[in-house]
């Protein structure tokens, strides 16, 4: 009967456990630039270009005229 | 032949390295610290952490599950569309309330009613004795209210009053273009008699004749009416200012629809408002924040929704055995309802 307690607690402290491990470092890197106004404000900056440039009629780049040889 | 174009100097540098994907989850930390607080509560196992793929969103929704138990689930499945969400945060989306650090709210949704088509047993109720029917009525109506957000005659009168003031405002030629459904006149007449009572003797009156006839041929609905009514009474506070700080647009939507025939005047109510009823955000039927790390707030919350589910529980108990009551006597009604809404 003692058994089920023991995996009770076992099971308590590894979400514990679980709890208080730091995120990866790849989240970490994600988790500092969401945490850093510079950052935030410089994302925020684009999308807003970019809400922008789509909005005002987005103009594409002309293709370079050697990027591909004539085929004749 | 050659096909392909020599590299460019000037072209855009290769994207293949870069990661295309990054995710971050704000609060992480709470979801394992909600499965440590189930378990000690008894919600969950090492069994249930195995069967869950070691996923901790898997195992806490598993074991909230196993708290509501496959029965009580299934009743309440095939009579209502309830969502349990746990979440950081409330409100509706864009405006998002946000909770204290380490807090969680779980909340329940109401994404479609139940539905309870009680005039039968009313009538039953009645013939049994007078005034028996329209007492368990007024009882059940008052004990759910204390619970939960129900569409019921009130409802419909009050949308039968908006109607006819819009009808007053209107100009006199579009009048006549307005539809009223005359929920009084719909009213079983017990339920019309009672309707406004103006002593206030009257609950006392209806408790006794309701323990009069606990032991009689009713008395299954009766007992369910009794758990349903001592549920309904327990204090449990919940979190009514993350709710008013949540920016939702209207109350609650109906967690049950009760008519008295089928295509009556509250029924066509019900069908013109439900119309309207999922534009909006609606606030949740149960809403308590708590904190995991808190064994006293998650013991609240479990307490909240427990009661929650085994009010329901009862209540659609007495919807089926309403329902399957009316189909054993179906043929001993004749009255095939009424039209259901009239013009002015």
């Amino acid at each position: 009967m003692a058994k089920p307690q023991m995996a009770r607690e076992e099971l308590t402290a590894l979400f514990i456990q679980k709890a208080a491990e730091p995120p990866p470092e790849a989240n970490q890197i994600l988790a500092r630039h969401l945490k850093s106004r510079e950052s935030c404000d410089l994302a925020h900056a684009v999308s807003e270009a970019m809400s922008r440039h789509v909005a005002t009629g987005s103009h594409r780049l002309p293709t370079p005229p050697d990027l591909l040889p004539p085929l004749g | 032949m050659t096909t392909l174009a020599p590299a460019f100097g000037q072209a855009l540098p290769s994207l293949i390295d870069v990661r295309t994907e990054y995710s971050h989850e704000v609060n992480g930390e709470l979801v394992y610290e909600l499965c440590a607080a189930l378990v000690r509560e008894g919600l969950g196992t090492a069994e249930t952490w195995k069967q869950s793929g070691a996923n901790a969103l898997v195992f806490a929704q598993n074991a909230m599950m196993s708290g509501i138990g496959a029965e009580r689930g299934d009743l309440l499945h095939r009579n209502v569309e309830y969502h349990l969400e746990v979440s950081d945060v409330l409100g509706r989306a864009g405006s998002d309330a946000a909770l204290g650090s380490g807090q969680l709210a779980v909340t329940v949704e109401c994404g479609g009613a139940g539905y309870l088509k009680i005039g039968p047993a009313i009538d039953a109720l009645e013939a049994e004795a007078e005034g028996l029917g329209a007492a368990f009525y007024w009882a059940l109506t008052y004990a759910l209210y204390r619970v939960m957000r129900i569409y019921n005659h009130d409802d419909a009168l009050m949308y039968e009053e908006r109607m006819r003031d819009y009808a007053a405002e209107d100009e006199e030629e579009n009048r006549g273009q307005y539809e009223f459904p005359e929920v009084e006149k719909a009213l079983p007449e017990c339920i019309q008699k009672t309707l406004k009572r103006d002593s206030s003797d009257w609950r006392t009156h209806d408790r006794e004749l309701l323990r009069r006839f606990r032991t009689g041929k009713f008395s299954p609905w009766i007992e369910r009416l009794r758990r349903i009514q001592r549920l309904s009474r327990l204090p449990l506070k919940q979190s009514r200012d993350y709710i008013e700080a949540g920016y939702y647009d209207e109350p609650p939507l109906p967690s049950l629809l009760v008519t008295f025939k089928e295509h009556d005047a509250i029924t066509a109510c019900f069908d013109e408002e439900g119309q309207y009823m999922m534009e909006g955000t609606a606030e949740p039927t149960v809403c308590v924040a708590f904190s995991p790390r808190k064994a006293d707030e998650v013991r609240h919350a479990l307490r909240i929704l427990e009661r929650f589910v085994a009010l329901n529980y009862e209540l659609f108990q007495l919807v089926e055995d309403v329902q399957g009551w009316e189909k054993r006597h179906a043929g001993a009604c004749v009255d095939r309802g009424e039209p259901s809404l009239r013009a002015a």
